[in-house]
């Protein structure tokens, strides 16, 4: 009597191998190939049994060599009953096998393994349903702890004895008629196997018995050329009995597999927090307040003196050059270029990509789409596009990077265009050094609700004005893991890198260009060309090149405010209509240089200047609605 | 087993279903392909986001966000 076991790997076929071990006997290793497999003596309630451990493999396919000796094994050798052996949690993935295993037509026995684990996920098998499908015995068992080895080799015990021999699993009508009309060439008398069997291995192509019916029986391969030509398959044919292998496999799983109660893990219980109804929003609120208040804290800490230093170099390289003449203005520039790219990378940028890549990596970031996505699908998003939304806070350049991962290109150009409406942290400054500043913080406050609620208008304009059918939410939701810091470093860097190489020398030369307009006393040129939007708002001429400055850089605009208007104390030049003004239309008009090379970069020239286009529509028409509203209470 | 279909948006948590057809655009239909999800798949419901967010189902150990409206598109049999 001789046993086989055949299973994928994993499935548990050694732990039950090494259960019997005990009655070892004899092991020897087959030779031929690399692949090794083992036999050993068994005795079974009074009867000897050679049990035989094949390698464990996906298929009989025979594309690797563990297929092919496992496929040679169960032509080639004399066995009483196979006993196939499939891990219980993946049983479709398994029963592919199993069918192609029950072709065969030999004794032949099912072994459900880690029930228990499959019982853990929440799947119970009905193995009375599942042993009428495939037409065989099937056995629970529980190697690891030896529960129902002995009811495994009893059954196939019995199998044996009876010679029971299966029936195979029909493929689709098409199908078997190329199977009958292939095996009406085939002589049994010559085949180690099956006819029908023999007929499917040649219809797909197995080296091994194509190899062996050339050699007996040459004219049903040409008989099989035929067959495959009037299937009009001859490129796929192979491939088509696999997908319907498969296919039945996951008909079978589903037919047998019965509903029963998920066990909860560590990521349940840390998901029932975070992903819940209330505590999940708790959480997330918390984890962006953290995420700002570190990132701020940061800037803050290295903005200061970096700021100073430079502001230290500028005066010395002024002093080394004639006061007031071309050369020294264009130096500022110059230094103000390097000093701006610096002032936003340093301190900004690269906070703010180290704890993006932070959240990502511990699973996070999926978990804030799954909570966030019901709002985003209100402005034509869907919860992945929340991501460039959070960094934009920050600074709009990563945020635009971040589109990248959204695969639709609808869907990343409204979430590129609105999350350069957020108001970055540049902004952030202009708010607070104007609005907050001179007229409270109530008023800053009521500035970013406005902000906030122009962004979700804008989106819901834009997902009308390019209407297409939102793909929907698909995301998978990983496991919670432990970041590598040094994964989270290349990503930062990786992330940095590109500003710095793209972005970053443009602001240069913008800034030495602006100093060189300065210097040849071209501003009030500028100021002439703003003139419409300053006029329209209701604002003293002399700010248009401030917006220019701004376009550089967003903060620079109220730096230069003070130059243009002759005065550091705003509220001597500006009244507190025009401050409010004058913030929302800075916030809003043109995304700065940076921002727009990054834009243009990800997601082409044509967006580029539909977004800029955007952008001062929208600046002028809120500004103005500001101007209106802020009249009527000032 | 025989019972009427409902759709994937309409399953209450931890209940199994078998997928039993996809009747959404290729391109979500293919995005769900590559997570393993097609006709026959069977599906657990795990849990939903609140007002209209989406589901979230394990499909053979993995779990996987579906939004509300791709949920209602996918018509599933609850298991016994």
């Amino acid at each position: 009597m001789r046993f086989v076991l055949v299973g994928q790997p994993n499935c548990g076929k050694s732990t039950l191998f090494n259960q019997v071990c005990g009655y070892k006997a004899e092991t020897g290793n087959f030779t031929g190939t690399t692949v090794t497999f083992t036999e050993s003596r068994v005795r079974l309630v009074g009867d000897i049994v050679d049990l035989v451990d094949l390698p464990g493999t996906y298929s009989l396919e025979g594309s690797n060599p563990a297929e092919k000796e496992v496929f040679r094994y169960l032509l080639n050798h004399s066995y009483d009953c196979i006993i196939n052996v499939l891990d219980a949690s993946h049983l479709s993935l398994g029963l592919a096998m199993t069918v192609e295993l029950l072709e065969l037509q030999r004794p032949m026995i099912v072994v459900l393994n880690m029930v228990d684990e499959a019982d853990h996920l929440g799947m119970r098998v009905d193995i009375n349903k599942l042993s009428e499908t495939l037409g065989v015995p099937v056995v629970p068992m529980i190697a690891r702890i030896g529960r129902g080895v002995k009811e495994v080799f009893l059954t196939a015990l019995r199998t044996a004895r009876l010679k029971n021999t299966p029936h195979r699993i029909r493929y689709s009508q098409r199908l078997e008629d190329a199977i009958a009309a292939l095996s009406a060439f085939i002589d049994p008398q010559r085949s180690d196997m099956a006819v029908d069997a023999a007929a499917i291995k040649l219809l797909e192509s197995d080296p091994l018995i194509t190899e062996l019916f050339q050699a007996r029986q040459p004219e049903a391969i040409q008989a099989t050329e035929r067959v495959r030509s009037d299937l009009a398959q001859v490129d796929t044919g192979e491939q088509v009995f696999r997908l319907e292998r498969h296919e039945a496999a996951q008909e079978i799983a589903g037919r047998v597999i019965l509903q029963g109660t998920r066990k909860l893990t560590l990521r349940d219980k840390l998901d029932n927090y975070l992903l819940h109804p209330i505590w999940g929003y708790l959480f997330l609120l918390i984890v962006l307040y953290l995420f700002f208040q570190g990132v701020f804290a940061f800037g803050g800490l290295i903005e200061g003196p970096l700021m100073a230093w430079f502001a230290e170099l500028e005066t010395l390289i002024i002093s080394h050059l004639p006061p007031g003449g071309i050369a020294s203005q264009l130096a500022v520039g110059l230094v103000q270029g390097i000093s701006g790219g610096l002032g936003i990378v340093l301190p900004y940028l690269v906070p703010f990509l180290f704890g993006l890549g932070l959240l990502e990596d511990v699973g996070y970031l999926p978990r804030i789409a799954f909570l966030v996505d019901a709002f985003m699908h209100r402005i034509g998003l869907h919860g992945a596009a929340i991501v460039p939304f959070i960094l934009g806070f920050g600074c709009n350049v990563p945020s635009i990077m971040a589109t990248r991962t959204l695969e639709d290109k609808r869907e990343r150009f409204i979430a590129g265009a609105l999350s350069t409406l957020v108001p970055c942290a540049a902004r952030l400054a202009v708010v607070f050094g104007l609005v907050a500043f001179y007229l409270g913080p109530l008023a800053a406050l009521l500035i970013y609700v406005f902000v906030l609620f122009v962004i979700a208008i804008t989106g819901r304009i834009l997902s009308r004005l390019l209407p297409e059918d939102i793909p929907g939410l698909i995301l998978e939701i990983p496991p919670y893991r432990v970041p590598t810091v040094r994964a989270v470093f290349q990503k930062t860097w990786f992330r940095v890198k590109e500003f710095i190489v793209e972005a970053w020398p443009i602001l240069i030369a913008g800034s030495v260009f602006l100093a060189l307009l300065n210097a040849l006393n071209l501003s009030q040129f500028v100021d002439i060309i703003f003139r419409p939007f300053t006029w329209l708002l209701g604002l003293p001429s002399q700010v248009g090149t401030t917006l220019l400055f701004g376009i550089l850089r967003k903060e620079l605009s109220l730096v230069m405010l003070g130059q243009a208007l002759g005065s550091m104390d705003f509220s001597q030049v500006l009244t507190p209509v025009q401050m409010i003004t004058y913030t929302i239309f800075v916030i809003f008009y043109m995304p700065c240089l940076a921002t727009l090379v990054v834009i243009r970069k990800e997601l082409g020239t044509r967006s580029m200047w539909a977004i800029m286009g955007l952008s001062l529509v929208i600046a002028t028409v809120t500004a103005l609605l500001a101007r209106g509203v802020s009249s009527l209470i000032f | 087993m025989e019972q009427q279909l409902k759709t994937l948006d309409e399953i209450g948590e931890g209940i199994g279903v078998r997928v039993v057809s996809i009747l959404t655009g290729r391109a979500a239909q293919n995005k769900l392909a590559e997570l393993c999800i097609f006709e026959g798949t069977i599906l657990i419901a795990l849990r939903q986001a609140p007002i209209g967010g989406p589901v979230l189902v394990s499909a053979g150990g993995r779990e996987v966000a579906i939004g509300r409206n791709l949920a209602h598109k996918i018509k599933v049999q609850v298991m016994e």
